[in-house]
């Protein structure tokens, strides 16, 4: 959970997320989807925070609206945290599985010029 | 905490309450929200029944033995075994000169009396053909487009004759498909595509109003009907097929559409929504667009759906095609939506003027002037052409299994990578998916048809089961 | 058991049964496994039966214990049985375990013919179910990879799967297990038990009544079939099945174990019908005649 959204202006929203909670990639793969209706802007704040600002990019940022943010935050930094862990628990059996997927059909058929 | 049992790779997505998990085989669950959270914590209860669907499923193992990999592995290939007969469609522009004028052509058609410059040149032709054979796959499909190819028979002839010739040697199964609007199809030509057993493509936008609209000429309903009927006479009801494309003005008619193509003697229809090209290149009005899409494919699905409820056999099938990736375990060749990606890979388009492109699209880019995806000219070789630099260039974001937004997408398997749509609408090969209306349009559409998995199994698995297995139920 | 009688072109029973040694324990195996290397003397009378056995011999089943214990002689036994009964089927059960190894899946192929049919059974599509059932840990992956290598090579098989209390609630996932993970097979044969050898000693564990199991069996059946896969169902009467299974069902029992309640005599479904186990000790509380 991030502490609750503060709204800066009418279309400006921020928040502080604590890294040792949500690591960097995490949270990156979180506002990557906002990036269609919201400009992103980041800090670090040290210790261990990050301060994110996001504007919306067409109109007010209504109260409803807010509220749906909020939730939707919470709910997509934490399935991004479980995708971390299964994706780094689970990043030597996929390796595994590709190669043995795949392997036997690596052959460089169409070699023809090297970059 | 039983740590009792280790995580095998997969994705999730959030469906209402509940969690959607799919795996590497496209293998998916469907259990209460919170599931995942339990299964990535190591809390699962071993021997539980959700713990034995989720190891049934390839989600968690007691312990993965090498057998067990190898089999899963197997299947993890099995549906990417498109790649080993690397392209079976090619496409041949015979020529760009049209006798039509549909309002969602790209603009690079030309009128059917224009000068001859625009029809593919035979030698050219021939060295496209011979370089079709280099492809290792055992069966290929020649289609040949436009423009309105039936303008240029004796290429087609040409074309036809010439492959058949050195076929002799490779002994592959080949397919060959006129795309055609049906108005000069003399019985010549029918007579033609009966010896050499040529299937006829054409399309049908729905009612008459609707497709003369889109099609921009009076008789062109006429036209398309008559020519169905003659090609039927001719070659058979099975090797007559059509399309029909969504227009802004057909987004208010799914019913209308159904009842035309069901009047008309056909089986299944194929949603398509316009590409790009036959969209305003505002970004407000393309929202517009596919919203409205989306809800015109609810409305045209669920009437099918209706009528199959009621005993017809009627396929939708680019749910189909959709479904097929969601509840068997076999591959599907549908360029359109693959990773990695149709072009090149499975699909390639000899134009008219001797260039190579990577696919249609890559080619009406070519025409209003961007050569990005233009691979090569004909008189070059297979391997400059298929695997040069650009193509190795492209090939680093052609899948979505590792591009941004769709590596993390539980659709990552049912979904493709389209570098060319990135490029022409956002101006970059890589894409960014949360603008990407690609990626829009394919999540809602699956999003959809999961909801009905969940909601109205009853009603709708034994359709669903009887368009993927062909059997009646 | 069987074995040492002589082929006959009427019954429906002709088999030779290849070793009583097994590698697995299955817990309610009717042909319980015995230890003693009984491989080369069987072989030999084997081999005497298969050349007196009478050309028009429609299908000849070749069972023990496990039949690829006999490592290579099994293809030796196979190829005798392809130069002397060229046109008879082969019913070959097996637990699919040794074709995990790729080069004997391999040399199978090589004297393959399309007379050959691999019965192998899936006890669940859970590994752990199934390795509990076969008393054997590791028995499923190898089961699998067998039956992977079999699909490879194009072998045809019948994947059977015995009912019983262990897998009767699964039965309906073990349908969606099969056609995802091994669509392959020829068809796919739903069994009901024969409740002797080892199974009477476990029939707490095992017994369940198919009148109990009535709706799981019509549910797997009727979506194994709605995906385009070939399915059976083996020695359970008609009237302990849903309606809509009566097309499934096949003559399975061998006609020397067969046998009708007085009851059946008066059953209209008679003659479609498997019957009974006679050699069962236990039977359903639900039999009843279909009256005209």
């Amino acid at each position: 959970m991030i502490q609750p959204l503060e709204r800066v202006s009418p279309q400006t929203v921020k928040f502080e997320c604590d890294c040792t909670l949500y690591s960097a990639d995490v949270v990156a793969k979180v506002l990557y989807w906002l990036m269609g209706e919201f400009r992103i802007y980041q800090q670090s704040v040290l210790p261990n925070s990050l301060s994110v600002t996001l504007e919306k990019k067409q109109g007010p940022l209504t109260d409803v609206e807010l509220e749906v943010l909020q939730d939707r935050l919470n709910l997509d930094l934490n399935d991004y945290r479980l995708r971390k862990i299964i994706r780094e628990e689970t990043r030597e059996i996929r390796a595994i599985l590709y190669v043995k997927a795949f392997a036997p059909y690596d052959s460089d058929v169409l070699s023809g010029e090297e970059e | 905490m039983d740590a009792g049992y280790r995580l095998l790779p997969f994705l999730f997505r959030r469906l209402g309450d509940r969690e959607l998990l799919v795996n590497e085989a496209g293998d998916f669950l469907i259990e209460p929200a919170g599931t995942v959270e339990q299964i990535a914590t190591h809390r699962l209860e071993v021997g539980s029944e959700l713990y034995k669907d989720l190891a049934a499923n390839c989600f968690v193992a007691d312990n993965p033995s090498p057998m067990f990999l190898d089999n899963y592995a197997c299947r993890i290939g099995s549906r990417k075994a498109f790649l080993n007969d690397s392209t079976t469609l090619h496409i041949f522009v015979l020529t760009l000169r049209c006798n039509q004028n549909c309002t969602y052509c790209q603009a690079s058609s030309r009128d059917a009396n224009a000068s001859s410059v625009f029809d593919m040149k035979k030698e050219e032709l021939f060295q496209a053909i011979r370089l079709m054979f280099q492809s290792p796959a055992a069966g290929v499909t020649m289609e040949f487009q436009g423009g309105e190819p039936s303008l240029v028979p004796e290429l087609l002839k040409a074309a036809v004759e010439y492959a058949e010739l050195l076929n002799a040697e490779f002994e592959k199964r080949i397919t060959y498909v006129l795309c055609t609007n049906c108005v000069a199809l003399t019985d010549e030509l029918l007579a033609f595509c009966r010896e050499y057993d040529i299937l006829i493509s054409t399309s049908l936008d729905g009612p008459e109003f609707l497709h003369n609209s889109n099609r921009g000429k009076a008789d062109s309903y006429a036209n398309v009907l008559e020519g169905i009927r003659r090609a039927r006479v001719c070659l058979g009801n099975d090797r007559v097929s059509a399309l029909m494309t969504t227009s802004e003005l057909s987004l208010q008619y799914p019913e209308e559409i159904v009842d035309s193509y069901l009047e008309n003697g056909f089986s299944g229809i194929f949603i398509r929504a316009l590409n790009p090209y036959g969209l305003a290149v505002e970004y407000a009005n393309r929202k517009s667009y596919y919203e409205r899409f989306l809800v015109f494919y609810q409305r045209m699905l669920d009437y099918i759906l209706r009528l199959n409820s009621e005993g017809m056999f009627f396929v939708e099938e680019f749910t189909a095609l959709l479904l097929r990736k969601m509840l068997s375990p076999f591959p599907t060749g549908f360029v359109d939506l693959q990773s990695p990606a149709g072009i090149v890979n499975s699909v390639i388009v000899y134009n008219y003027d001797g260039y190579v492109y990577a696919s249609d699209e890559s080619r009406m880019l070519g025409a209003i002037g961007d050569n990005t995806f233009r691979l090569g000219h004909v008189s070059e070789s297979r391997a400059k052409i298929w695997a040069g630099p650009h193509v190795r260039r492209i090939a680093r974001l052609w899948a979505t299994e590792f591009i941004a937004g769709c590596a993390d997408c539980a659709y990552q398997g049912y979904c493709g990578a389209d570098p060319v749509r990135n490029y022409s609408t956002q101006g970059d090969m890589y894409g960014v998916r949360p603008m990407s209306f690609f990626c829009g349009k394919h999540k809602a559409v699956i999003d959809h048809l999961f909801s009905l998995l969940i909601h109205r199994e009853q009603e709708v698995m034994p359709i669903f089961r009887s368009w993927l297995s062909g059997r009646r139920s | 058991m069987n074995c040492d009688h002589l082929f006959s072109p009427t019954s429906n029973d002709n088999t030779l049964f290849v070793t009583a040694q097994c590698n697995n324990r299955c817990i309610m195996c009717c042909q319980p496994p015995d230890r003693r290397d009984d491989i080369e003397m069987r072989y030999r009378r084997n081999l005497s039966l298969l050349e007196n056995a009478p050309k028009e011999l429609r299908e000849l089943g070749i069972n023990g214990g496990e039949p690829t214990l006999l490592g290579d002689r099994l293809f030796q036994l196979l190829e005798a049985v392809h130069e002397l009964l060229p046109s008879t089927g082969i019913h070959l059960l097996s637990n699919g375990r040794a074709f995990s190894d790729f080069s004997y899946a391999k040399k199978l192929h090589s004297v393959a013919s399309e007379n050959l049919l691999l019965g192998i059974p899936l006890h669940s599509d859970y590994s752990g179910d199934h390795d509990e059932v076969t008393r054997i840990p590791g028995s499923f992956d190898e089961t699998m990879r067998g039956l992977y290598h079999l699909g490879e090579f194009g072998i045809r098989v019948e994947l059977r799967v015995l009912i019983t209390r262990y897998n009767y609630r699964r039965l309906r996932k073990i349908s969606d297990f099969l056609y995802r993970h091994l669509p392959f097979v020829d068809f796919v044969a739903f069994m009901g038990m024969e409740v002797t050898g080892w199974a009477v000693r476990h029939m707490d564990q095992l017994w369940i009544d198919p009148v109990d199991f009535r709706e799981y069996l019509e549910d797997a059946v009727l979506t194994l079939s709605g995906w385009g896969m070939d399915c059976c169902v083996y020695n359970i009467p008609h009237c302990l099945l849903s309606e809509s299974l009566h097309p499934y069902a096949c003559q399975s029992i061998s006609d020397w174990k067969t046998e009708f309640s007085a009851d059946c005599d008066s059953c209209r479904k008679r003659k479609a019908c498997c019957g009974l186990f006679r050699t069962s000790r236990k039977q359903s509380r639900a039999l009843a005649p279909f009256l005209a």
